[in-house]
């Protein structure tokens, strides 16, 4: 226990850590401080193009091998099933939400989020404890699965207008060929292609800077958040609740996972951080054009409100306690 | 006598933007304007661009274009603006100096 506080209350004074809450509570007392939205955008391109590039080095320089494809395949089966599954019945039976937000917000859960992805490798980073490179590649797999999963629980409840064919394909081409998953994919792929050669040349622009600039979007995140969380009140306290307690759940899920696939901590620590993350980027669109009748209000706030600063603040330090006791324990 | 001219003014969710840019092509307009980041207030609250997603962000569209376009856009727009946020209003044309619709090159 002691441990655990340890390790989250050093999480909690990284630079990008603390810029994330100062946007929150600069949000929360509605300060003047802003950051463009184009910047922010532009911000999230370098992001991907950086996460991804590094995963591809890395994929390059490990290769495949029979300990990615089983934990692709935990991924892919955890991404499209269980935890969209997990996520639609507990909002069904537990919080009576009806069947189309039900499945918008089960697949934001099924799906990932890659920021909170980046953050929990910068702690492993700080921490000093090594992850295997594929977990980039098990991360860009598991982005599209759960939105799917979270689609088809909707529409499968049978209280959806009558079936608009076009409207899945619009959700799956946005999924897999909106702005993110196409640079997050296409970034992987160069880095895997260029291997270490590449990384070596794109290391002054990716490696350096990414602290920074991860910050000033952790930074804008936050003010999002803080500026949102007056939205929980007409949410109700099952949301909320829902909110914490579903990536906690599916952070359990995912370490046990990662146990049975043998991953080292780390990478059952960003096993976990996958299972347990909310999308807030393709998610969101995805489901917007496949359930329009779904309020994105909703997924969003809980998903960019409530998950990913629980995540970010308690929730990386709580998955790397939980790896380390059960995967070494 | 020429037929009289709307103006259509179009709030709308900018991931609905492409559908309905496609309806307003289809109803027969020779032309559009889309101002694409717009935020406000409605009946689904707060609506301003997040930056990094499209979903909470809204887009204006103009159309100017003779009345019979301006009811086919009216007719071809309702039932996404029954799934989407936004609203259409139309208005008369007093007087309009450029090109107008129908107009070419």
């Amino acid at each position: 226990m002691q441990g655990l506080l340890a390790t989250a209350g050093e999480n909690l004074v990284s630079p990008a850590i603390l810029f994330f809450a100062l946007g929150v509570v600069a949000g929360l007392v509605r300060s003047e401080l802003a950051v463009p939205k184009e910047l922010t955008a532009g911000l999230s391109l370098y992001l991907l193009l950086a996460i991804g590039f590094r995963g591809g080095a890395e994929l390059a320089r490990e290769g495949v091998s029979l300990a990615f494809l089983a934990a692709a395949l935990a991924g892919l089966v955890l991404g499209l099933i269980v935890l969209p599954g997990v996520a639609f019945a507990a909002l069904r039976k537990l919080g009576r939400v009806d069947p189309v937000n039900a499945g918008a917000i089960a697949a934001h859960y099924g799906s990932i989020s890659v920021v909170t992805f980046a953050t929990a490798s910068t702690f492993l980073a700080r921490a000093g404890v090594p992850h295997e490179g594929f977990m980039t590649a098990i991360m860009a797999l598991m982005e599209a699965p759960g939105v799917l999963g979270g689609i088809l629980l909707a529409r499968m409840s049978g209280h959806q207008k009558p079936a608009e064919p076009g409207r899945i394909g619009a959700a799956l081409r946005e999924t897999l060929l909106g702005t993110a998953p196409t640079l997050l994919l296409g970034s992987l792929a160069i880095g895997a292609l260029t291997g270490g050669k590449g990384m070596e040349l794109m290391a002054p622009f990716l490696v350096d800077p990414f602290q920074g600039v991860l910050s000033v979007f952790l930074l804008d995140m936050g003010l999002t958040a803080g500026r949102r969380l007056g939205d929980f009140a007409r949410m109700g306290r099952f949301l909320i609740f829902f909110g914490i307690a579903m990536p906690v759940l599916a952070g359990i899920l995912g370490v046990l996972v990662a146990r049975v696939v043998s991953l080292s901590v780390g990478g059952a620590t960003l096993f976990a951080v996958l299972a347990a993350s909310a999308s807030y980027i393709a998610a969101p669109a995805a489901v917007r054009l496949a359930l329009p009748q779904a309020r994105p209000d909703l997924a969003i706030t809980l998903s960019l409100g409530i998950t990913f600063p629980f995540n970010i603040l308690l929730g990386i330090p709580l998955y790397f306690a939980l790896a380390h006791r059960i995967i070494q324990g | 006598m020429q037929e009289a001219l709307k103006r259509v003014e179009i709030v709308l969710e900018a991931l609905a933007l492409p559908a309905a840019l496609e309806i307003i092509t289809k109803a027969g307009a020779t032309g559009y304007t889309v101002i694409p980041q717009a935020w406000g207030r409605g009946a689904r609250g707060e609506r301003t661009d997040l930056g990094f997603s499209e979903v909470m962000r809204n887009a204006l569209i103009i159309v100017i274009a003779p009345a019979g376009v301006a009811e086919r856009i009216t007719a071809g727009m309702s039932p996404l603006l029954a799934d989407y946020a936004g609203i259409l209003t139309v208005a008369n044309v007093e007087s309009c100096v450029g090109l107008v619709p129908g107009d070419t090159l």
